[in-house]
């Protein structure tokens, strides 16, 4: 059982005991007080009992008094007495009494009407106006009888009385017994349940305090691993901006001293060859072998230059019809196209912001790429489809609308190990003397696409084609400012389409 | 295939082909100079070999440029798409 559950059961066990003991506690008190009461009660009715014996005792000298001595005053006392005697009753009445003593009270009450001659003591009015009995009915023997029987049944209800007094101090007793338990325990439970919450307080307030410090350790060291993690960001930004800097500087310098003697080279190339062509004969083959040697270099630095400046001097995203893009480029094509008896079909393409020039540049290569490495076996087609898609861009937390354009042929292909190699600058897969080309192109493209904040990924199987995925976002939230795709690793953007297709 | 940085394999590219430029003009120099001799009038043999000449002028010059590419430290490329900014780690 868990620990918490454990205090849980143990504080219910507990509450309930107090609660049990103080229930037995009011109970035990109630009882007191309604004993204490029948108490009081008994003793009053003994006390009146006795009184009333005493007051018939007073009718019976004052009867004797007037009979024998004709004492007027005895009328007096033997009318106060009466009185006496029916208050006593009345009172005895009036008093609560079980039934164990009932019987014997209205026996008494019986008695004593006997004594005074009446059928019933409520005959008695006050103030009492009657007089002593007369002589002729006044009997010495019976009253005597009468007297002793009223002794009797005093004794016998003191007697009764006595039990239930006894029993009650016994009751009494019990109760308070009971209560001194309940309170003792209830005050040892307090007292243990106080001592217990004092050190579940305070084992509580030094958790609590364990966990303020480690919370604070935490934070700390979550705060030194943002610094950390932004400082390394910032260190990487700042070495791209410098690897952008120094090729653009290396694009740069390459090109800007190389041109010169290059051209000097393809110049007088070319005049040596109109002038001395002829001489050579076959052997003018040097001529071409140099000239395409040197033409070769130009397009080479030409390559590299333009690479470099996809990020260094780039245009403003602008809203850019892909189908127009796409229909200059079949244009520019057009000869390959034609020459290669590729067959192209194209879906409408949308409207994105983008640099216009690079999105030509990417679809010229691309669908040149296509183009280029064709299967002798079969009749070149290239496929160009597009849609767009809401894909989940995990570094802004939200939803953004992205164009997915597929570049489909049904070329030679390639190792899908070379997936990512033939995206560096100057790798190829294939000699020159196969294929033409720097081997700049597909690295140009993942260049711009990158810089468009998308993704460029390709597949392909040996014999049976390449399909180049691109995705691009339909919208930048600034004008040629890199969001948050730039910072998302490669192929965040593929999975999550995959999953949306799925 | 190799692993060669871009800046690398650009050089390389080069050096290849000024080896070209090198080879295939020295033979054309080679050739005009003993076989087309008799063929060709000795003001245009002049004027080729001329050409010639500064056509290897040219290419020292580009190959002392590639030397100095060579020489300074150049951006690797391969290393920038490391450096894209991420705060994956």
């Amino acid at each position: 059982m868990p620990k918490i559950r454990y205090w849980q059961l143990l504080f219910l066990l507990t509450a309930l005991v107090i609660i049990l003991n103080v229930v037995v506690v009011i109970y035990s008190l109630a009882r007191v007080s309604q004993t204490q009461d029948a108490v009081q009660q008994a003793r009053q009715i003994m006390m009146t009992i006795r009184a009333t014996y005493s007051a018939i005792q007073d009718v019976e000298i004052s009867e004797r008094d007037y009979l024998l001595w004709n004492n007027e005053d005895a009328q007096q006392i033997y009318r106060d007495s009466v009185a006496k005697v029916v208050e006593g009753v009345q009172r005895i009445r009036t008093s609560q009494y079980d039934g164990h003593t009932f019987a014997k009270l209205v026996g008494f009450e019986s008695l004593l009407m006997r004594r005074l001659h009446v059928s019933s003591l409520d005959e008695l009015s006050f103030p009492y106006a009657g007089t002593p009995s007369s002589l002729e009915t006044w009997s010495i023997p019976e009253n005597a009888a009468l007297l002793q029987e009223i002794r009797s049944t005093i004794l016998d209800i003191e007697q009764s009385y006595g039990v239930l007094l006894s029993s009650r101090n016994g009751e009494l007793e019990a109760s308070e017994r009971n209560i001194s338990i309940a309170v003792s325990l209830v005050t040892t439970l307090g007292v243990l349940g106080i001592a217990l919450m004092y050190r579940a307080l305070k084992r509580s307030l030094a958790r609590q305090q364990r966990w303020e410090t480690e919370l604070l350790q935490q934070k700390q060291a979550l705060e030194d691993m943002v610094a950390s993690r932004t400082a390394a960001l910032q260190f990487s930004n700042r070495e791209l901006e410098r690897s952008n800097r120094e090729l653009e500087d290396f694009a740069f310098i390459a090109s800007h001293d190389l041109q010169e003697p290059l051209r000097k080279i393809l110049a007088f190339g070319d005049r040596l060859k109109a002038r001395s062509g002829d001489a050579l004969g076959e052997n003018v083959d040097y001529l071409n072998r140099m000239q395409s040697a040197a033409a070769r270099m130009s397009m080479l630095i030409q390559d590299l230059l333009e690479f470099s400046r996809v990020t260094a001097k780039p245009k403003e995203f602008e809203q850019v019809s892909l189908n127009a893009v796409l229909a200059g480029v079949l244009e520019d094509l057009e000869e390959s196209i034609n020459a290669s008896k590729t067959s192209i079909r194209a879906d409408p393409l949308p409207d994105i912001q983008a640099d216009s020039t690079q999105m030509r540049q990417l679809l010229l290569n691309l669908i040149s790429n296509a183009i280029k490495f064709v299967s002798v076996e079969k009749t070149p087609e290239v496929r160009i489809t597009a849609n767009t898609k809401l894909l989940s861009v995990p570094a802004t937390l939200s939803d953004q609308e992205f164009l997915e354009l597929h570049v489909i042929d049904n070329g030679i292909g390639f190792d899908s190990k070379y997936t990512e190699r033939i995206f560096t600058p100057f790798q190829r897969l294939h000699s020159r003397s196969e294929y033409t080309g720097t081997g700049i192109g597909l690295a140009l493209c993942r260049r711009i696409v990158e810089r468009h904040s998308g993704e460029l990924i390709a597949s392909s199987k040996v014999g049976h084609g390449t399909d180049f995925t691109v995705i691009l976002p339909v919208r930048h939230e600034s004008p040629d400012v890199d969001t948050a795709s730039e910072s998302l690793p490669p192929g965040t953007l593929l999975q999550e389409s995959n999953q949306h297709a799925s | 295939m190799d692993n060669k940085t871009t800046p690398e394999k650009l050089l390389h590219d080069l050096r290849n082909q000024l080896n070209n430029i090198f080879l295939n003009a020295e033979l054309a120099k080679l050739e005009l100079a003993t076989e087309s001799s008799q063929t060709v009038s000795r003001e245009d043999l002049d004027a080729s070999l001329a050409c010639i000449n500064l056509i290897l002028e040219a290419s020292n010059r580009c190959s002392e440029i590639v030397d100095k590419l060579a020489d300074a430290p150049v951006p690797d490329t391969a290393v920038m798409s490391q450096l894209k900014p991420s705060l994956e780690k």
